[in-house]
């Protein structure tokens, strides 16, 4: 199951961006946007995305556009 | 009908394949990746097989369909990645955005292929080459992707082109091309033409496209049947199928679900629980495409891979998850009582439903139980409300839901579903 954590992000222009989150303790710095893509939660929006954080880890986090929560999925899930 | 010879010759086909699609996207939500053999996969026990290999990897002898453990002894130093369906379907989707912009006529042939009539269209974007030199650019700055590009007056022209520079390739081959280029050509190379369709023809000594346009139409028919009549037919280059753009795409013929279990097992309230699942999928697919089937297959894989499918045909046409379950059962009962061999540990098991018709024109019959299912329907549909707004995992049966927390309780649930089973 994903955990709720708190995201600052910047929407602009119909696109979101994630800038910084939270997770275990620790604000990450988002660096690097790698990919994002769309899943469904039934007729609602779920964006995800796969970042770079300044200390070089990779995160998979996602906006679910009806509960309005972000959600952690992963870290480095490929490792 | 226009005439196949001087239609085809009339229309521009391009073909666009993205290269090593499904390791190429993880590549890009990982660039630790680049560079390294990456093979996704299924998941990462060694039950699956390879999905997609990178370029790297494919180096090392590992294809798609290459089992797991086979390419884990190949590649040992290699990254294996779980695949994530929706990262893929997604790229595909907004790929096929991008082509419509260049045609109106796409054919999402595949998840990482897709035709383009550009007949009309290629003038605008200063002929066919450069239509697909800007395609392929376009693709390359929105996703980050590299794919290759055929272009032809047909699809199967089209497709072969495509191969001939991937990766990131462009190419063309025209009827012109035909005899110096697409002749000689091994006929393993043919679009339609697989592995073992190749292998066969090497046996006959025909090794080349050209050999084969060559072999008369009655002796490919007698070893291969119909197909023998199809490969003869796409042989010498000529191919007047149209592309088949999105909203035309015709309804299916059948739907089907399957599921590897994560153990084999022997288990049969578990098994019919998985077929129950699988019949709640098959039924939901069913009513959002609009259809009703009356032919239920069960399809059973056993723990050494031998594999059954049995069919059961019904009076009537069915959509209801319940009625798919019941037939799909009732297979499963009969198969396993009736030979030992059958009572063994199994590995998968598959339901779908065939024989297809409009829902207005399927009855699902039986005015006996009219109360019952009248109350069953409005159940369904407010299900399906659900799962329309809140996604498939919002509702499900009791009985699937998480059984370990109780197990005596979800046990009776199981056998009152039984009950009912056999009440009607
Ligand atoms: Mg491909």
């Amino acid at each position: 199951m994903s955990e709720t954590i708190d995201v600052i992000s910047v929407f602009r222009k119909k696109t979101i961006k994630p800038v910084r989150f939270r997770y275990a303790g620790k604000t990450h710095k988002i660096t690097k946007i790698l990919y994002t893509w769309v899943t469904r939660e039934g007729s609602f929006p779920v964006h995800h995305f796969s970042v770079e954080t300044k200390d070089g880890n990779r995160f998979e986090i996602s906006l679910n556009s009806y509960t309005m929560n972000w959600a952690f999925d992963s870290a480095e899930p490929n490792v | 009908m226009p005439d196949p010879n001087c239609w085809t010759t009339e229309r521009v086909v391009l073909h666009v394949d993205m290269d090593a699609f499904f390791a190429s996207v993880e590549e890009l939500c990982d660039p630790a990746l680049v560079g390294r053999p990456v093979m996704v996969c299924g998941n990462r026990d060694t039950r699956t097989v390879v999905a997609a290999a990178n370029y790297q990897a494919r180096k090392y002898g590992i294809s798609a369909g290459t089992p797991l453990g086979i390419a884990k002894a190949k590649c040992p130093g290699g990254t294996f990645v779980e695949g994530d369906p929706e990262k893929y379907v997604y790229a595909s989707l907004r790929m096929n955005d991008v082509c419509r912009q260049f045609s109106p006529v796409v054919e999402r042939y595949s998840i990482d292929e897709s035709f383009l009539d550009i007949t009309g269209t290629a003038k605008f974007f200063g002929g066919p080459l450069e239509t697909g030199r800007r395609l392929k650019q376009r693709i390359k700055n929105e996703f980050g992707l590299t794919v290759s590009v055929g272009i032809g007056p047909n699809k199967i022209l089209a497709k072969t082109a495509s191969k001939l520079e991937k990766p990131d390739g462009l190419a063309m081959l025209t009827e012109a091309d035909i005899p110096r280029r697409f002749h000689p050509m091994p006929v393993s190379e043919m679009f339609g033409i697989g592995d073992r369709t190749a292998e066969k023809l090497e046996k006959l000594g025909v090794e080349t496209i050209g050999e084969l346009a060559a072999v008369p139409p009655e002796v490919l028919g007698r070893i291969f049947g119909v197909v023998g009549r199809l490969i003869h037919a796409a042989a010498p280059g000529r191919d007047a199928s149209p592309i088949i753009a999105e909203a035309e795409t015709p309804p299916p013929k059948s739907v089907g679900n399957s599921y590897t279990l994560l153990r084999d097992s022997n288990d049969e309230d578990h098994l019919l629980r998985v077929l129950l699942g699988l019949a709640s999928k098959v039924g939901r697919r069913l009513r959002e495409h609009g259809t009703r089937g009356r032919t239920v297959t069960l399809t059973i894989r056993f723990y050494d891979f031998t594999t059954i499918a049995r069919a059961k045909s019904l009076p009537i046409h069915i959509d209801r998850d319940k009625q798919i379950y019941d037939a799909a059962r009732a297979i499963f009962i009969c198969q396993r009582s009736k030979s030992p061999k059958y009572q063994v540990p199994i590995r998968l098991l598959g339901v779908s439903v065939s024989g297809l018709a409009d829902q207005q024109t399927g009855s699902q019959g039986s005015l006996l139980d009219r109360n019952y299912w009248s109350k069953y329907d409005g159940m369904i549909r407010a299900a399906d409300h659900i799962r329309d707004r809140y996604g498939e995992r919002a509702t499900t049966w009791a009985c699937l839901v998480r059984r370990a927390e109780n197990p005596r309780i979800l046990s009776r649930k199981m056998a009152g579903l039984n009950s009912e089973t056999r009440r009607n």
